[in-house]
């Protein structure tokens, strides 16, 4: 059966994943520099090797509370529409899942989370949720 | 790769670029016949493609080559006289050598032509002999400086603009890795010798770099002479094209943005806009029209301007087509100011298609032309002013140049402001700010060269906690789109050349910021769109800040000071005010009929608008607000009840009033105010003229 590789993080004590496709690059702790009157989540910028990226929030985007966790990490992104990072509460690993193992995404997951998810898997108990990237980024627009 | 290919590839690339260059040379010598230089260029491309074809076997094309090469030794002979005709079939060539040079370029050979009538046509021009009376001018010795050109031509090369970007990505990452060792360099020695040698020559590689990524903007503009004469001539009508700022160098990048859009706005200009010479005579213009298109670096962006004097928009018929085309709710229309009713045009559907001729009529509407520019960031606008002509302005950033800008401080945070929008930077000491600074209607504003300027406070403009750093109020004065105001932040910093990099998609539509740079110590700073501030501040002064995209700014309005007289909202050109006082009733003395105060070591002649203007009873009061205001070069004191607000509109738009000293009514912040004409006051308004502004400025 044909296997996906999932980058996986935390955000509000959910385990949530990311194609490693569309996962570039994970940054430890980062000084960010604010951009006033950004709204959308964005939380400020950063250089990475001379490109300035705008750096998102997950938990802004999905409607959680911003956290100041010390062992935020941060994920460089590329979707549909370009490179973005986003901020999680803390880094995973990459997990393998078997493609025809999906399972329906909870019932139970709130609408904000639910609308931005692909799917999600059972991995050794516990709950794992796909991310749909672009789904994500867009509700910034 | 064989020998004959690298040939062939040699010739096509280096005919490519001299058949641009025939075609500009061709316009300018039509208004410069006797320039022996351009004739002799011209002469000797057209002979090297004809040598190079006998080399490379293309006969027929060799004969074509030969039959205007014959042409144009009769032209630099002088027994050929070059008007129009003339013109035309030598573009007749250059337009046929290209489309071979096609078939060259996919087949290898030179196609199946039939090249018969150009030749025909070349060799009627031979018949338009000059006539005696004019002078052949003294022969010109071709002697090709041969070597010299073939050094030239070989010292340019074509690089691929991925390979320079990969080039610029490389040096970036160069500077920062440099920066990161500098932090572990001692401060002397043998290493540190070393290390400042590294950073001059990474400094050079990034210079050089940006170089080779610039290009006159007249890359883009120049193949619009050929176009515009073209378009012309086939429609009768006389263009003047005049080119302002070609010199500018940008990012090929925008060059290749631009090359498209300016075809179709020139196009449009001369098809749609501009009257046939018989229609312009009886309307009083010049039977010549002219197209104006100016490029410049405005800020952090690129502005390339096209301007008709034609007969402009006709903005009912867009609003007719938007409504047809279901873009426009006709409620929605009545409300459209007449720039809006203009704009309408950048809506799918409503580009003027009845008006498409074979010519023009490319089945690109100008939809598509705005829809291409916002991919990149860019935008466009329009102003039409019918009878008048119109004018177009393509904006796009400049993504990659190096800008010089102004660090500032606010907050904890940096900023940069691009130098070129720097006027002034002022510091005002807490002792001297009662003198310098009034307040009016919420708005603060200094006094600063003869004029009162709006102070925006960068740090209530951006929504963040200024942390003044001393007592000092730190000012820069910035001037963008004919605006002044100054911009209020905590410190003043550095000048830096300012590498200009994009916004991160996710931050592009903030109209706040015109791009983001990285500063020396690694840190990405955002630089600030200096117009957005004032057009804010203008539009509503003490509205908080918004994230909605700020209105296409119009750049007719002027800033107004809008004052109340009897209960009358007039308005006060800003430009002309100098000083807002406050004068006891007891002190006014009366100089024959005039009422006077004395003001700067001189005497200032009061004037009472409510009196003159004959619009009821003004407050009574001890203390009297006045206006002091330049006319006619000229001080005097408008006696007002109130000052109320600074605020912008387009006195262009101003409904006429049949009152001498009141030059329109217009709507102001969306209330009717009007408009009052400075030199008519003056003139009805005081009896004896009125004397030299006193010696002391404000």
């Amino acid at each position: 059966m044909p296997e996906t590789l999932l980058a996986t993080f935390h955000v509000a004590g959910m385990t949530w994943g990311l194609p490693v496709d569309a996962v570039r690059e994970v940054l430890g702790d980062q000084v960010l520099q604010p951009v006033p009157r950004a709204g959308h989540g964005v939380i400020g910028m950063l250089n990475l090797r001379g490109r300035v990226l705008a750096v998102t929030d997950v938990r802004l985007l999905v409607g959680l509370p911003v956290t100041a966790d010390e062992a935020a990490a941060f994920y460089v992104v590329e979707g549909r529409r370009g490179i973005d990072v986003l901020r999680v509460d803390h880094a995973g690993e990459v997990v393998a899942v078997q493609d025809g193992c999906a399972i329906p995404v909870p019932q139970a997951t709130p609408a904000a989370i639910a609308q931005h998810l692909s799917g999600a898997f059972e991995v050794e108990g516990h709950l794992l949720l796909v991310v749909d990237l672009n789904r994500l980024l867009d509700a910034k627009d | 790769v064989s020998l004959d290919e690298e040939l062939i590839q040699a010739f096509l690339e280096e005919s490519t670029e001299n058949l641009d260059q025939l075609d500009l040379d061709l316009v300018a010598l039509e208004s410069d016949a006797d320039n022996p230089e351009l004739l002799s260029r011209i002469f000797r491309t057209i002979h090297t493609i004809k040598g190079t074809c006998g080399f490379l076997n293309f006969g027929d094309l060799e004969g074509l080559a030969h039959a205007g090469e014959d042409l144009l030794a009769e032209l630099r002979d002088g027994t050929v006289t070059l008007d129009a005709a003339v013109t035309s079939s030598l573009l007749g060539l250059v337009d046929r050598i290209r489309a071979v040079l096609a078939v060259v370029e996919r087949t290898g050979t030179e196609g199946d032509f039939d090249h018969s009538s150009v030749i025909a046509d070349l060799r009627q021009s031979r018949q338009r002999r000059a006539t005696p009376a004019v002078v052949p001018p003294a022969p010109t010795p071709l002697a090709p400086p041969e070597g010299l050109i073939a050094a030239a031509e070989e010292t340019s090369v074509r690089i691929d603009v991925a390979v320079l970007d990969h080039l610029q990505d490389l040096v970036s990452e160069l500077t920062l890795a440099r920066l990161r060792v500098g932090a572990h360099v001692p401060d002397d020695g043998g290493l540190a010798q070393a290390f400042r040698q590294l950073t001059a020559t990474t400094r050079d590689l990034q210079d050089t770099v940006m170089q080779a990524r610039l290009q006159p903007v007249s890359t883009a503009t120049d193949r619009l002479r050929r176009i515009v004469r073209d378009l012309a001539a086939r429609e009768g009508k006389v263009v003047h094209l005049h080119i302002e700022g070609g010199d500018v160098l940008v990012d090929k990048a925008i060059n290749e943005v631009l090359r498209d859009p300016l075809v179709h706005l020139v196009r449009n200009a001369v098809d749609h806009g501009i009257e046939f010479p018989e229609q312009r005579t009886a309307l009083g213009k010049s039977a010549e029209a002219t197209v104006r298109i100016e490029a410049a670096v405005i800020g952090g962006g690129f502005q390339i301007e096209v301007t008709d004097d034609g007969r402009g928009i006709n903005g009912a018929r867009l609003v007719d087509k938007a409504i047809a085309a279901g873009q426009l709710s006709a409620d929605r229309a009545t409300t459209l100011t007449e720039t809006e009713r203009v704009s309408l045009l950048f809506l799918p559907g409503v580009s003027t298609a009845s008006e498409v001729t074979t010519i023009s009529g490319r089945g690109v509407g100008m939809d598509v032309v705005r829809s291409n520019l916002e991919q990149i960031g860019g935008s466009i606008d329009v102003w039409s002013e019918p009878g008048m002509g119109t004018t177009f302005r393509i904006s796009v950033p400049l993504t990659l140049a190096i800008l010089p800008a102004l660090v500032v401080r606010c907050g904890q945070d940096r900023y940069t402001i691009p130098q070129a929008d720097v006027q002034a930077i002022v510091r005002v000491h807490p002792s001297n700010a009662r003198d310098l600074i009034e307040e009016v209607g919420g708005v603060r504003l200094l006094h600063h060269h003869q004029s009162l300027l709006p102070l925006v406070n960068l740090a209530d403009y951006l929504g963040i906690t200024a942390t003044a750093a001393g007592e000092d109020l730190e000012i820069v004065v910035v001037e963008r789109l004919d605006r002044t105001y100054g911009l209020v932040v905590d410190a003043v910093g550095d000048s830096v050349e300012a590498v200009v990099k994009p916004l991160p998609r996710a931050l592009r539509g903030l109209a706040c910021y015109a791009g983001v740079t990285v500063l020396s110590d690694g840190q990405p700073c955002l630089i600030l769109e200096t117009s957005a501030p004032a057009i804010e501040a203008g539009l509503s002064p003490q509205s908080g800040p918004t994230t909605e995209p700020l209105p296409p700014s119009d750049p007719n309005q002027r800033p107004f000071l809008v004052a109340t007289v009897a209960d009358n909202r007039l308005a006060i050109p800003l430009d002309h005010v100098h000083r807002l006082l406050t004068v006891a009733s007891s002190t006014i003395e009366h100089s024959g009929h005039d009422e006077v105060v004395q003001y700067q070591g001189g005497i200032l002649g009061l004037i009472r608008l409510d009196r003159l203007l004959d619009i009821g009873a003004a407050q009574d009061s001890a203390d009297l607000t006045v206006v002091v205001c330049s006319a006619t070069g000229a001080a005097v004191g408008l006696v007002v009840d109130e000052v109320n607000d600074i605020e912008w509109a387009n006195p262009a738009q101003a409904e006429h009033l049949e009152e001498p000293c009141l030059s329109g009514r217009m709507v102001i912040a969306g209330r009717a105010a009007d408009l009052v004409a400075l030199d008519a006051v003056v003139a009805h308004g005081l009896h004896r003229h009125p004397g030299p502004t006193g010696g002391g400025h404000a």
